[in-house]
């Protein structure tokens, strides 16, 4: 799949529905990756209670991987 | 692990019937569970001079799973053999098709299959366990066309009834992370370099002298390099220092960009984007 800026801002607005706050940008050679950059206080619900619903949130987006931004 | 005890050793007295039945073996050995294994088993089913373990070498195959092969065979007093496999010199492998596991073991077989000519041999086996059929495998299709044997699949034992096998033999891999080649980690697409290669198996390492990660995968998308982690291990990434640590090693790696995949190490993780083009065609 090729994700544009429309399926990553889709993806905002599904996390943002979940009550995550964070940008997400396509990465990848094919845009295949969702890399989301949280507010800080979205950091730990995103690696701990709601990361399944981010990624299922991301995946329904059109990504085909979902990640946390390292750096 | 779903098999009774008596099931199980039924599947391996069968695997002892199929092994006999071959004469005598050439095995591609990666020190692997499965072919440390089908090994031993072969060691037990046949004499000595009649098995040979032939292990591939080339920049995709992890030094570290080298090693362990060098010590299985030490440990079985194995009749064992290193060649070097040139799969990375040839363009059908090197532009890291989907079907790239074909050409690499092409490659191996057709070599395996010169040793076993050259040397006697009847037939030539692989490690293939019966879970593999679940699993996207190109490779298959290259150990059919060469006729090359996968007793482990054929007697139907799965990779937990392996590592349970193993451990009753007394091997060292029966609890070892599975552990395949460095190309596994590329995102399809993007070309396999040695370049590369170096720098996955530089970085994983780097990264399991950071913390004892129960298993991880550093996967190539280009510029970016997406960690996976088992489960139990992302939360303990809430820790910042050891949040730090992985960015350091990453970064010393040559990477521009990193993250950290929320949906954790899965065995093969890279077939999920075909899975989801294919569903979208």
């Amino acid at each position: 799949m090729s994700a544009d800026s429309q399926t990553a801002r889709d993806a905002e607005a599904r996390l943002a529905a979940l009550g995550i706050a964070a940008r997400v940008e396509g990465a990848g050679s094919d845009g295949e990756v969702a890399v989301i950059r949280p507010g800080r206080e979205a950091l730990e619900p995103l690696l701990e209670e709601l990361r399944d619903a981010a990624v299922e949130a991301c995946r329904a987006a059109g990504f085909s991987f979902v990640a946390l931004e390292l750096y | 692990m779903t098999s009774s005890t008596a099931e199980i050793v039924l599947k391996e007295q069968q695997l002892r019937e199929v092994l006999r039945s071959c004469r005598s073996v050439v095995i591609g050995f990666s020190g692997g569970v499965d072919s440390s294994y089908l090994a031993k088993a072969a060691l037990d089913a046949l004499p000595r001079n009649r098995v040979l373990a032939v292990t591939g070498r080339s920049p995709s195959y992890p030094k570290v799973q080298r090693d362990m092969a060098l010590e299985v065979a030490r440990v079985l007093d194995l009749p064992h053999l290193e060649i070097e496999t040139g799969e990375l010199g040839d363009p059908n492998y090197a532009s890291n098709p989907a079907d790239r596991c074909y050409f690499c073991k092409s490659e191996l077989y057709g070599e395996l299959v010169a040793v076993a000519r050259a040397r006697g041999f009847v037939n030539v086996l692989d490690g293939s366990n019966a879970d593999d059929l679940d699993d996207y495998r190109p490779g298959s299709a290259a150990a059919h066309e060469m006729e090359v044997r996968s007793p482990l699949q054929e007697v139907g034992l799965s990779k937990d009834e392996i590592r349970w096998l193993s451990q009753r033999a007394g091997l060292p891999t029966w609890d070892v992370p599975a552990s395949p080649c460095l190309a596994s980690r590329i995102a399809y697409g993007l070309p396999v370099t040695p370049e590369r290669l170096v720098q996955i198996e530089s970085v994983e390492a780097r990264l399991r002298d950071v913390h004892a990660w129960q298993d991880l995968r550093v996967r190539h998308h280009g510029d970016l390099a997406r960690l996976e982690v088992v489960e139990e291990d992302l939360a303990r990434l809430v820790d910042p220092n050891l949040r730090g640590q992985v960015v350091a090693a990453l970064r010393e790696a040559g990477f521009e960009r990193a993250c950290l995949d929320l949906a954790g190490y899965r065995r093969g993780a890279l077939n999920e984007a075909l899975e989801r083009g294919a569903a979208d065609s």
